[in-house]
């Protein structure tokens, strides 16, 4: 059948199989674990090193092993990749504001290289949510006074910009000169947006609104519908490609983390909480707040979802850092579990964490695996059993590590 | 040209038992080749000597670290000046450079082109070799110990530069900064590049800092904030809370 085939179409099928080749290659894993192609492993490290150097480095477990930033890592651009950014189907997502350019990355051959890339001007990211398998919401301020509240909608396979624009949600005003946007989540055709507004007096002095406000927000028509408020505590959730803040759970209700102490609101006299909209609201519900400061005696920042109305919280130890200063390099944080039905909460018998922000937890079946930046013991992935409750390290890594940043699932 | 002297004051330098008027006109005078040989001591004396620096005498509540600065600007500016108008040789110079540069209206004979050309590529690789020894010269010794800057730009930076480190001092900055002592006072907020290791002690705060060559530091401190100074290395920004690291973000555009 072989010599039926004339020369040019034999051609024709052989460049099409090196183009699905090369498609193979240079794609992202499209949904599937350890694609043989693209090389895409299932889980990817941020790191931080002793040294300043940043690497990713990815593994297809975190259950064992060793592993060195500077041996197995792709050592970053540093001026080009930071580690605020989106991981979606084995490929990276940042915006660099000085090119005003978000960027889509892929890791080949202990390098990470742009593969495409969209121009984004004057947009600083406060949130993202995945509308689809490859539908992007970005909701950010604009980066001079983070005062307007913007979007784009983003197509992300093909990296084209679907809509964009400022949202009418009302600017600073008062004594009030910039804002946060702390969740995003859309309901039915309606996003329902989190935020509060802070007061500026100097380099490193600023305090935030007591209220939390919730807008309703019509989508794609993004016209903002009515506002929920809230004052039982501020600072709704966080910037999310930083550390995660909120989940739906399996019934479908919202829960969001609010965030007042020194390394996020700076409202410490108001109380870390967690809040709740149930499932079909577009308001907290007003008979639920866990006040995890009263439960834990220091301030949160960074929940997630374990199932079964069970979370982890990260949280301070205010007697073992003196500032702001040295919140970050000391290591002060515990890992707790959060009951968010009997509202009780037990540390996890961890060491010391440091690093004030950093996305730590991933969690699989019954295993939540929690990275740990101990001075004394090093840096480990930790792997708590959800049903036993026991814990044990798992992954270590070492070399020139001085922070696991972030862990993602690729 | 010379224009960037103006704002130079005349004041007087005592150096142990001689007593040297150094002004505006004195050190134009210098760049046209007009002092005496008296004069054109006094002149490098007072740019070359370090120790002279000590023994200034300024008119009363001038700043002689501010004097020196501003000297050291102008002679930065004219040097970017000269670099892009290569044409023209030396503005500042040691002695024996003038001799590689044939006074206006004395020009050589011609000679063959060829040759011309060889001639002009030595004497221009010669003229730039001793201005880049002059240049170190005049950067190791003038550059003053103390600087005083008060930014009061509520967007721009400013920026700084010295043997050991660069610095960028944000909007609303005052800042005391000793070179020598590496001793720094300010309020408001900084940026440090090292070009070595280096370590530098914060008014109020007891033990020193290290900073280490090729990294950059943010540094914070407000003016009701007491004591408290934030230090954070560049690549930690992100633990800073959102709020202080966006601004530093866009003030420093980092």
């Amino acid at each position: 059948m072989a010599i039926l085939i004339s020369k040019p179409a034999k051609n024709a099928v052989l460049l099409l199989i090196f183009l699905f080749l090369l498609n193979c290659c240079f794609s992202c894993n499209n949904g599937h674990p350890a694609d043989k192609f693209s090389g895409t492993k299932k889980y990817s490290l941020y790191i931080l090193g002793k040294d300043n150097k940043e690497y990713i480095l990815q593994t297809n477990t975190l259950d064992s092993g060793l592993l060195y930033p500077e041996r197995d890592g792709a050592e970053l651009n540093v001026k080009e990749m930071d580690r605020d950014y989106i991981v979606k189907d084995g490929c990276y997502y940042h915006l660099n504001r000085k090119k005003a350019s978000f960027s889509k990355y892929q890791l080949k051959a202990k390098v990470l290289k742009e593969v495409s890339n969209i121009p984004v001007k004057d947009f600083s990211i406060e949130n993202f949510q995945w509308l689809g398998k490859d539908t992007l919401l970005l909701t950010g301020l604009d980066d001079h006074d983070f005062a307007q509240v913007k979007y784009l909608l983003l197509q992300t396979a093909a990296m084209k910009v679907l809509s964009g624009g400022d949202i009418a949600i009302p600017r600073p005003s008062g004594k009030f000169s910039s804002m946060s946007v702390g969740f995003v989540e859309m309901r039915h055709k309606q996003l329902l947006m989190g935020y509060t507004y802070h007061e500026n007096f100097g380099p490193s002095d600023y305090t935030t609104s007591d209220t939390t406000y919730i807008t309703t927000v019509d989508y794609p028509g993004m016209k903002p519908l009515h506002t929920d408020k809230e004052t039982r505590s501020t600072y709704p959730g966080g910037i999310n490609t930083v550390q995660s803040y909120s989940f739906n759970d399996q019934q479908g209700d919202y829960y969001f983390m609010t965030c007042p102490g020194i390394a996020l609101g700076n409202r410490p006299e108001l109380p870390t909480g967690i809040f709740r909209i149930n499932k079909g609201s577009t308001a907290t519900d007003k008979g639920y707040f866990f006040d995890l400061s009263s439960a834990i005696q220091n301030h949160s920042y960074g929940m997630w979802d374990l199932g079964h109305h069970q979370v982890i919280v990260r949280s301070e130890r205010k007697d073992l850092f003196k500032g702001l200063g040295d919140h970050y390099s000391t290591a002060h944080f515990e890992f707790y579990v959060a009951d968010l039905k009997q509202q009780t909460v037990h540390r996890l018998n961890l060491p010391l964490d440091k690093g004030t922000r950093r996305e730590c937890v991933i969690v699989k079946n019954d295993m939540a695996y929690i990275s740990v930046n101990s001075s004394k013991e090093g840096n480990f992935i930790w792997l708590y059993n959800i049903r036993t409750g026991s814990l044990k390290k798992g992954l270590q890594l070492a070399g020139d590590t001085d922070f696991i940043l972030r862990i993602d699932r690729l | 040209m010379l224009l960037i002297f103006i704002r130079i004051h005349t004041f007087t330098l005592k150096n142990g038992r001689t007593l040297m008027k150094i002004s505006k006109e004195l050190i134009e005078k210098y760049h046209r080749d007009e002092c005496t040989a008296e004069e054109r001591g006094w002149v490098e004396e007072w740019l070359f000597s370090a120790e002279a620096d000590d023994e200034l005498v300024l008119p009363a509540g001038e700043d002689k670290a501010i004097h020196q600065q501003e000297i050291w600007n102008g002679l930065s500016d004219l040097f970017a000046e000269k670099g892009e108008e290569s044409a023209v040789p030396v503005v500042i110079s040691q002695p024996g450079v003038q001799a590689a540069t044939p006074p206006a209206g004395r020009q050589a004979p011609k000679k063959r082109a060829t040759y011309a050309l060889w001639y002009r590529s030595v004497a221009a690789a010669a003229i730039f070799g001793l201005l880049g020894i002059s240049w170190y010269i005049i950067r190791s010794k003038v550059e003053p110990h103390l600087v005083t800057v008060d930014n009061t730009s509520s967007f721009d930076v400013r920026y700084l530069d010295s043997n050991g480190y660069g610095i960028a001092v944000g909007p609303n900055t005052e800042a005391k900064i000793n070179y020598h002592t590496g001793f720094i006072d300010f309020s408001g907020s900084l940026m440090i590049s090292p070009k070595e290791d280096i370590e530098l002690i914060f008014h109020g705060d007891k033990e020193k800092v290290s900073f280490k060559m090729g990294q950059t530091y943010i540094i914070l401190k407000d003016k009701k904030g007491g004591d408290k100074i934030i230090v954070v290395n560049e690549r930690n920004l992100l633990d800073l809370p959102p709020v202080i690291q966006k601004r530093v973000t866009t003030e420093f555009n980092i």
